[in-house]
C-alpha cells in the first residue's frame, strides 16, 4: 500500500473515533450536547471557507497533521452560550477548542497505535476568508448543536523527510 | 491556614477565566496575576513570588517548557503546575525538570473525579496536607 492509500484507509478506519471525539470535545468544552447529522467523510481536500477558521498543526518524527475548525458568525452563540461575543473572544475560545480537540485525538489509543503521539503547535486564526489547504487526504464532518454546526477537518501525512536521529 | 496565592499563565483568556473561578471558588486561592504569554511569567514570578504558578505549554513567543526551565534555574523551589492539552513525552519532561504536577486539558470542571484530582494535585504541589477522612 503506498503512503497516500495508507492515510486514506486509516482515516476511514478511524472515522468513528474522530467524530465521537468531536462530540465529546463539544460536550466537555462548551457544555453542550451535540449530534452528528451524517457520518464524517474522508476527502481529498478539506473544505476551507468559513467566517471564522482556526487551524492547529501537530507533528512527530514521522507524521504532520493539521486540524481545522470552521464556524459561521450566526452559530457562535449556539456553541458559546453568549450573544454578545466579540470576534477576539470567539477566536480565543475556538483556538482553545481546536487545541483541546487536537489533544484529545492525540490521546486516543486507536489513533496513537497508527500515528504515535503528535505534539501540537499554537492555533492560527483566519477570519472572513479562505485559508490555503493542500491536496492531502483528510477527514471532515459537522457537529450540530440544535440547528447550528461547527465544521471539523483533520488531515495528516507522512513527513517528507524524517528528522535525523540525534547523535 | 493562610491564603495561598497563584499566578496563571495561559494564552487563552477563556481558560484563564475558568481557572480564576476554580482557584477562587474551590481552592480559596488569591489570584495575584495572570498573563497570556510565557515571556511575562518569569518577571511576574520574580515580582510576586506566589505559592503556585500554573503554566500552559503551547503558547506563542515562548513555550511553557522554556519558561519552566528558566524559572526553575532561577527559583529551584518554585511550585509550578503544568496545565496543557499536550500529551506524551512533554508530560514526563516537565515533571523530570521539576514541575510539581500536570493537569490535562480539557478542564472537565463539571466532572467530580476530575475536580477531586485537580484539587489534590494543587494541594500536593503547594505542600498542603489534607486531614484524614
Amino acid at each position: 500500500m503506498n503512503g497516500t492509500e495508507y492515510y486514506r484507509t486509516t482515516l476511514i478506519k478511524l472515522s468513528d473515533t474522530f467524530s465521537r471525539t468531536a462530540i465529546e470535545c463539544v460536550d466537555v468544552f462548551f457544555s453542550k450536547k451535540s449530534t452528528l447529522h451524517m457520518p464524517w467523510e474522508v476527502v481529498e481536500q478539506l473544505q476551507s471557507k468559513f467566517d471564522l477558521i482556526l487551524t492547529i498543526g501537530s507533528s512527530n518524527m514521522q507524521h504532520s497533521a493539521l486540524m481545522y475548525a470552521g464556524i459561521q458568525h450566526e452559530s457562535l452563540a449556539a456553541f458559546t452560550g453568549r450573544d454578545d461575543i466579540s470576534s477576539e473572544e470567539a477566536a480565543d475560545i475556538l483556538g482553545e477548542f481546536v487545541n483541546t480537540y487536537s489533544g484529545m485525538i492525540a490521546d486516543k489509543r486507536e489513533f496513537t497505535d497508527e500515528f504515535g503521539i503528535l505534539t501540537q503547535a499554537v492555533p492560527v486564526l483566519y477570519t472572513d476568508g479562505q485559508s490555503y489547504l493542500p491536496f492531502i487526504w483528510g477527514i471532515q464532518g459537522y457537529i450540530y448543536v440544535e440547528k447550528h454546526w461547527i465544521y471539523i477537518g483533520y488531515t495528516i501525512r507522512k513527513n517528507l523527510q524524517e528528522f535525523p536521529e540525534k547523535q | 491556614m493562610s491564603e495561598k496565592s497563584v499566578i496563571i499563565i495561559d494564552d487563552s483568556k477563556y481558560i484563564i477565566g475558568l481557572l480564576e473561578r476554580f482557584f477562587i471558588d474551590r481552592l480559596h486561592f488569591k489570584i495575584i496575576a495572570t498573563a497570556l504569554d510565557g515571556t511575562d511569567a518569569l518577571n511576574l514570578y520574580r515580582k510576586f513570588k506566589p505559592d503556585l504558578l500554573t503554566l500552559d505549554l503551547s503558547m506563542p513567543n515562548k513555550n511553557g517548557q522554556d519558561v519552566l526551565k528558566e524559572l526553575l534555574d532561577e527559583f529551584p523551589d518554585a511550585n509550578v503546575l503544568i496545565i496543557s492539552a499536550i500529551r506524551g513525552d512533554a508530560i514526563l519532561q516537565c515533571l523530570s525538570m521539576g514541575a510539581k504536577g500536570y493537569i490535562e486539558k480539557p478542564l472537565r470542571l463539571s466532572n467530580g473525579d476530575f475536580v477531586a484530582d485537580f484539587i489534590e494535585t494543587v494541594n500536593e504541589a503547594v505542600g498542603v496536607r489534607e486531614p484524614p477522612k
